[in-house]
């Protein structure tokens, strides 16, 4: 049992701020992505003895956190997607909320549906292959495909709605 | 590869690159200007998407756990006696999966660094050598020579281990250098993540990581400079 709960530890120090960016994607406040980060964790804590090998920790990690999501969702019936909290981000973050770019950005990314925010996230973010992402999400990689196009096109046409020129300023950051 | 399969790789996974894929960028430069533009908008997506947690989540996921399952989990000490145990009891075949384990969330650990302090990469001024040396004393490392190009320069804890956190700007983008003197490794690995690369290597009783979004010879580059100009102030130059 030690060497459980010295993995957890690991598990928690190495994963708890992917797992919380991802939550906060998802659901939008960072107070109910950190209890869902919590739920996942806890979960995951009751579980170790399904991991069987810690180099696939993340991807099962982020298994249990979309599962425990759902089930938020089924508790509380929450609507969360549509009144995304881009305020209560940590203040600590100045420099680049000040970016007009990626302020933009960020409100483009949370009106974009579940289905293309997540595929991105893992990603870009992530850097999961197509085919990991289509394991994790459970499609074929090919839906992958398309729902990252179609992601990233939609992000793009947005910032050239709004007049940034998403690609030049990139390279700067 | 010609260039209709390349456009079409670089739509699906720009961030990763395959030999073939290298090498048509290598022979075309529209290509390879499509590619650049294209990684530029990802590394601005993964800007926008990076979302700091609060102050010590861990701590609290932790606690939480330990109260929620009537379960102490180890201590710090406790963490350490039973690694050690485990070391004694199982012998050199656990002892490699140990190592490996710690080096693999070495790498994890300077990656979330990185993407959860976009404050300190969008850092423009030019930072002194009398600034990166001061700072390097912290955390006990000499500076015997300037770099170039230093937009930031700082303090961090990795874990629960001091570092110097120095960020280099280039044309290529950003590459952040983590000294970590207390956080030793046994072989260089290299690792990407998204739009990030990143590289550890042993330094001294410690480690250095460079993440950057550019290129690799250019960040060996960097790497052998950093490791020719700093060294921990128990060692003479």
């Amino acid at each position: 049992m030690a060497s459980n709960e010295i993995n957890f530890k690991q598990l928690v120090d190495s994963y708890h701020q992917s797992l919380y960016r991802y939550a906060y994607w998802l659901v939008g406040k960072p107070h109910i992505a950190e209890d869902l980060v919590q739920e996942t964790f806890l979960r995951a804590w009751k579980n170790m003895s399904q991991l069987r090998d810690m180099n696939s920790a993340k991807a099962w990690l982020i298994t249990i956190l979309r599962r425990e999501r759902a089930r938020l969702y089924e508790r509380k019936q929450l609507e969360l997607v549509d009144d995304f909290i881009l305020d209560e981000l940590p203040s600590d973050l100045s420099n680049v909320e000040l970016n007009p770019d990626i302020l933009a950005l960020r409100s483009q990314i949370s009106k974009l549906a579940e289905h293309y925010k997540e595929p991105l996230i893992l990603q870009v973010v992530e850097g999961y292959s197509l085919a990991e992402i289509a394991d994790i999400l459970s499609v074929p990689a090919k839906t992958v495909a398309t729902r990252l196009h179609r992601a990233r096109r939609q992000l793009r046409d947005s910032l050239s709605d709004s007049g940034s020129d998403g690609t030049k300023q990139g390279a700067s950051v | 590869m010609n260039c209709i399969d390349f456009r079409r790789q670089c739509l699906l996974e720009p961030m990763r690159d395959t030999p073939e894929r290298i090498a048509h960028a290598e022979t075309c430069e529209r290509c390879a200007q499509h590619l650049a533009e294209v990684r530029s908008f990802d590394l601005l997506i993964a800007s926008a998407l990076a979302v700091k947690p609060p102050d010590g989540l861990a701590k609290e996921i932790i606690l939480k756990t330990e109260r929620r399952t009537d379960r102490r989990l180890p201590s710090a000490w406790r963490y350490g006696l039973a690694a050690s145990l485990l070391l004694c009891l199982v012998g050199g075949l656990l002892l490699s999966s140990v190592k490996r384990d710690l080096k693999y969330d070495l790498a994890e650990q300077t990656l979330q660094h990185v993407i959860a302090e976009p404050e300190a990469l969008a850092q423009h001024g030019d930072v002194s050598f009398s600034q990166v040396e001061q700072v390097a004393a912290k955390v006990g490392l000499a500076v015997s020579d300037s770099l170039a190009r230093v937009s930031y320069v700082g303090t961090c804890n990795l874990g629960d281990k001091p570092a110097l956190h120095i960020v280099l700007a280039r044309d290529s983008g950003a590459v952040t250098v983590l000294v970590m003197p207390d956080k030793p490794i046994q072989a260089a690995q290299t690792f990407a993540r998204g739009a990030w690369r990143g590289r550890l290597s042993p330094f001294y009783d410690g480690s250095l990581a460079l993440i950057h979004t550019g290129d690799m010879p250019e960040v060996l580059k960097i790497e052998e400079r950093v490791k020719s100009i700093v060294k921990p102030q128990s060692y003479r130059f």
